[in-house]
């Protein structure tokens, strides 16, 4: 219990120096987005397995989450070489189903409009769909942007643009925690890199 | 507080374990118990554990006789590795299973689960290993092969929920068993995996969806091939490909005015087959006797592709199954698959018994056609037209309405008059009546009476394509209403209503074929509500029928005396005591439904013995009727805002959940016509099965009533009625599909043999 209270004020200090920092256009409000580095040994007060992130696990890149055993489906995580850089994002399918990573929380306020821009290559992802799926306060899959349905293809940039939704019965201004979960739910391979959401004016 | 502090030191040794460390011990189960494993737990961990006593294994809990079971575990001396295994064997159907010792680990952390099992007859209901604990009751779950195989692997990797407020979390790994016969569990291993690691790790090859693989052409090769396969087996197209094929030739038999199919399946394991017509020939039988080609037809058959997982175990996983059955027209066969096309034949209810002849000629469109000997014979009785199992389905008007476009004008409202009865005229050639929707509505007029006019048009027209049962009414499910009870309004309203048109239907002579309908799915809770209403219509309409379908079968024995009919789960019927209603009078139905899962069930991945065996297991438990609940629900398939629709755009199997096929009998096809299934095929094939079994019955008690009753084949017709040694539960059955066959074969005999000697000859 007293872990679990750590863990919530941890969190709840992470949150309000986000809000006093409110995000800037322009600014990429994703972290590690080029999935140089990497998450090392488990530290205090990260929020993998909690609340909107329960069933997520620490991935090997920091700022990132991992699920890899949703309906029924078995993905393994793994490094890549970058589309930039040293290193790249995949997750590797052992048996179809759903896997994929997800975003720490981001704090934007309702109505943002936002622009996600990646670079994503596949290998034999045959048999279902890849996207890009917006989540958190606002709801499951608010939103989401589809990758290339081909099986195969080289790095490709994928972009997409969505707006936060207003809710219906809280306060339009209060800033909404969102998350953004990259899916495969294919055979084969899916890489990314290089990700952004930035503010659009 | 010895047993607290024990329980402390078994929490500490296996908290926060490192990856490479197993975290359940003597998960080889060659220690036997030496203390009392439970009651050195604290009380909050032993909740877990509800229902346990010690096993006899150190470190395991064993529960015997969840859901009316009674189930024996012991050290069994078929060990994977070591000298000894678990062994979990059902003495009487219900649940049981082991638990192991609970293990502490953070929220969020990545398990991967591995152990070995093998099963022996464990069928009729579902294996399964069950994650429980603070995460909660069956926070994930596996669902484990039934059957007879020697030992296989299993591997599972999941991750520990924090809920809401995450931290440490006490893990309970159950396995159990829902089946007959016996499981072995050996080789327990539960790790801990870092993502990090994982990450490292060399790439192991990606899962790839299954292809055959290539063959070399003969030398005398036409370029294709043409296999025979029963109309029992599921022809997949990403399977093998034989090195090379008998020559093929369709054999099939059948009573007169029964329908039989067969499969065709044609390969084009080199290239491209374009196939421009399939011809048919008329059959040539006895003393110039004939068959006309038009009493044949053929489909194509079609594949739809799984992608969602689903929560039952599926032998093949995810990927194409064989299901809808297109129209006849050119097609092409892709290098590299195959596609099997369906043959059908009505046999006329006039022909004369014996063999007749013919071919079956496949006509490529740049190779050589392949013509295919065909030999239908024709025993010498007819099936009724009419059914004796009462059948009823719900077709769902809404989504077919919606999915062919069709507005509330008065131009859309008849064209989807036409399609709603293409859809009802498909079922019923079926032999599965679409009376669940088709007369529960009667308009109430101004003045008081109610216009009949419109149920009256489709009963007449309904009935005489052999419609026999129909809801006349339903009470709401309140629970979905947001109410918790009829209202005084509604109790007046409805039994007023019934009351009306039951006389109707009486004058008809229609009343036998209604039932009224209430409170689908009624949980215990509103079981007080069910007799309140039926008490009410009961009251209005003394002979009217009343139909309930349960969820949880206890309500069997609580609304026995209440309701008329019972319409239970076939994998329910021994747990809901359906047979003690059966005595006191009850009629009862099954059926099947997403929930529970076991077999027999309809889903897209099930085989089709499922389907054919459910007529068979009605008659073995002497059901009245069988219900299932929608053959349209097309779930994602019709929405509006989809640009193309199935066949042109693919067909998405996923009914809701993670449940695939499920109530998805029919097709959508083009020009408002339902395309048939190879599920609803094999269905009606167990209907008609039905009425073999129905048939011989009325043979046997007119012999009895001749006073034949000691002639030998009179005994040997009635231990063929009892369906022994190949129904064997209400969820078992002979697994070989070739049984069903002979037994089919053997009751055809008999038929004709007791009628041979009803009628002194």
């Amino acid at each position: 219990m007293r872990y679990a209270i750590a863990i919530m004020a941890i969190n709840a200090m992470a949150l309000s120096a986000g809000a006093a920092n409110a995000p800037k256009p322009g600014a990429n409000l994703l972290g590690n987005a080029s999935f140089e580095e990497r998450s090392g040994e488990r530290k205090p007060g990260e929020p993998w397995g909690t609340g909107f992130l329960d069933g997520v696990s620490r991935s090997p890149f920091s700022h990132w989450g991992y699920g890899g055993f949703w309906d029924g489906g078995d993905y393994d995580i793994k490094l890549g070489a970058g589309h930039s850089g040293k290193l790249s994002a995949r997750l590797v399918c052992r048996q179809k189903g759903r896997g994929g990573i997800c975003s720490e929380a981001i704090r934007v306020a309702p109505g943002t409009k936002l622009q996600f821009k990646g670079w994503f290559k596949a290998i034999g992802a045959k048999g279902g769909q890849c996207s890009v799926n917006f989540e958190g306060e606002p709801g499951d899959g608010w939103a989401r942007v589809d990758l290339p349905t081909k099986s195969d293809y080289e790095w490709t940039q994928v972009s997409g643009t969505v707006t936060v939704p207003v809710p219906k019965n809280s306060s339009a201004e209060a800033p909404r925690e969102i998350h953004v979960f990259i899916y495969t739910q294919a055979y084969g391979e899916l890489w990314m890199d290089d990700v952004s959401l930035t503010m659009v004016e | 507080m010895k047993t607290a502090w024990m329980a402390m030191v078994v929490v500490a040794l296996c908290r926060w374990a490192i990856g490479g460390t197993n975290l359940v011990p003597n998960g080889g189960f060659e220690e036997s118990r030496t203390n009392a494993f439970l009651s050195a737990m604290d009380a909050k961990t032993r909740e877990f554990y509800a229902g346990t006593a010690d096993s006899p294994f150190a470190s395991w809990a064993f529960g015997g006789r969840w859901e009316e079971g009674e189930y024996r575990v012991m050290a069994s001396d078929e060990a994977h590795s070591g000298k000894r295994s678990c062994q979990i064997q059902c003495t009487r159907r219900g649940r049981g299973g082991v638990a192991a010792a609970p293990f502490v680990v953070p929220c969020a952390t990545i398990l991967k689960v591995s152990f070995w099992i093998k099963a022996k007859d464990a069928n009729g209901g579902r294996l399964s290993l069950n994650f429980e604990g603070s995460p909660g009751d069956g926070w994930a779950s596996v669902d484990l092969r039934p059957g007879t195989y020697d030992w296989m692997p299993v591997t599972k990797r999941v991750i520990v929920p924090g809920g809401k407020h995450g931290g440490d979390q006490t893990v309970v790994l159950f396995f159990y068993s829902r089946a007959e016969g016996s499981m072995w569990i050996d080789d327990v291993s539960v790790q801990t995996v870092d993502a990090n690691a994982m990450a490292e790790a060399p790439d192991e090859p990606a899962a790839a969806p299954k292809a055959p693989r290539a063959i070399p052409e003969p030398g005398d090769s036409l370029g294709y091939r043409v296999a025979m396969a029963p109309a029992l087996t599921k022809v997949f197209r990403d399977d093998d490909f034989a090195a090379s094929l008998r020559p093929a030739a369709i054999e099939m038999a059948a009573a007169r005015n029964e329908y039989e199919s067969a499969q065709l399946v044609i390969e084009a394991p080199w290239r491209d087959v374009k196939i421009s017509q399939i011809e048919i020939s008329e059959l040539a039988g006895p003393a110039g006797a004939k068959i006309p080609a038009s009493t044949m037809k053929w489909n194509r058959v079609d594949y739809v592709q799984v992608t969602t997982v689903p929560p039952y175990f599926v032998e093949r996983g995810v990927g194409w199954y064989p299901d809808p059955l297109m129209p006849a027209g050119p097609f092409t066969v892709e290098k590299l698959s195959r596609t099997p096309v369906w043959i059908t034949i009505k046999t006329p209810r006039d022909c004369p018994a014996g063999v007749y002849r013919g071919s079956v000629r496949v006509i490529s469109e740049q190779l050589k056609p392949i013509t295919v000997p065909m030999s239908v014979t024709v025993w010498d009785f007819a099936l009724a037209d009419q059914t004796h199992l009462k059948t009823l389905t719900w077709l769902g008007n809404g989504v077919i309405r919606a999915f062919y476009g069709n507005d509330w004008s008065p131009q859309g409202e008849q064209r989807h008059g036409q399609v709603i009865e293409n859809y009802q005229r498909i079922l019923l050639e079926h032999r599965l009546g679409p009376g669940g929707d088709v007369a529960a509505h009667v308009p109430k007029r101004s003045d008081g009476t109610y216009d009949f006019s419109g149920v009256d048009r489709a009963l007449e027209r309904l009935i005489g394509q052999g419609m026999n049962a129909f809801i006349m009414g339903s009470a709401p499910n309140l629970k979905r209403m947001g109410q918790k009870e009829y209202s005084p309004q509604f109790i007046s309203d409805f039994t007023a209503m019934i009351h009306a048109y039951h006389e109707h239907l009486r004058q008809k002579g229609w009343e036998r074929l209604a039932y009224v309908y209430t409170y689908d799915e009624a949980p215990r809770a509103a079981w007080p509500e069910v007799k309140k209403i039926a008490s009410a219509v009961k009251q209005a309409a003394p002979e009217v029928r009343i139909l309930q379908c349960l969820n949880e079968p206890e309500g069997v024995k609580a609304l026995t005396g209440w309701v008329d009919v019972f319409d239970v789960y076939v994998a329910q019927y021994h747990k809901a005591g359906v047979a003690e209603s059966q005595k006191k009078g009850a009629e009862v139905w099954l059926a099947v439904c997403c929930y529970p899962m076991d077999h027999p069930n309809f889903f897209l991945e099930y085989p089709l013995l499922d389907m054919r065996v459910t007529p068979w297991i009605c008659w073995k438990y002497g059901a009245a009727g069988f219900e299932y609940w929608s053959t349209t629900s097309w779930g994602r398939n019709w929405q509006k805002e989809k640009a193309e629709k199935w066949p042109s755009a693919p067909w998405d199997p996923n009914t809701f959940g993670r449940y695939n096929g499920d109530g998805q009998l029919l097709y959508p096809g083009e020009n408002g016509q339902p395309y048939s299934s190879l599920r609803l095929e094999a269905l009606r094939d167990g209907l008609e099965d039905y009425e073999y079994l129905w048939t011989l019955r009325e043979q046997v008690k007119q012999a009895d009533a001749n006073g034949k009753t000691a002639e030998p084949a009179v005994v040997h017709a009635k231990s063929l009625l009892s369906l022994d040694g190949i129904i064997t539960g209400n969820g078992s059955y002979a697994p070989d599909v070739e049984k069903y066959a002979q037994f089919r074969e053997k009751v055809a005999a008999a038929i004709v043999g007791l009628e041979r000697l009803n009628r002194g000859k």
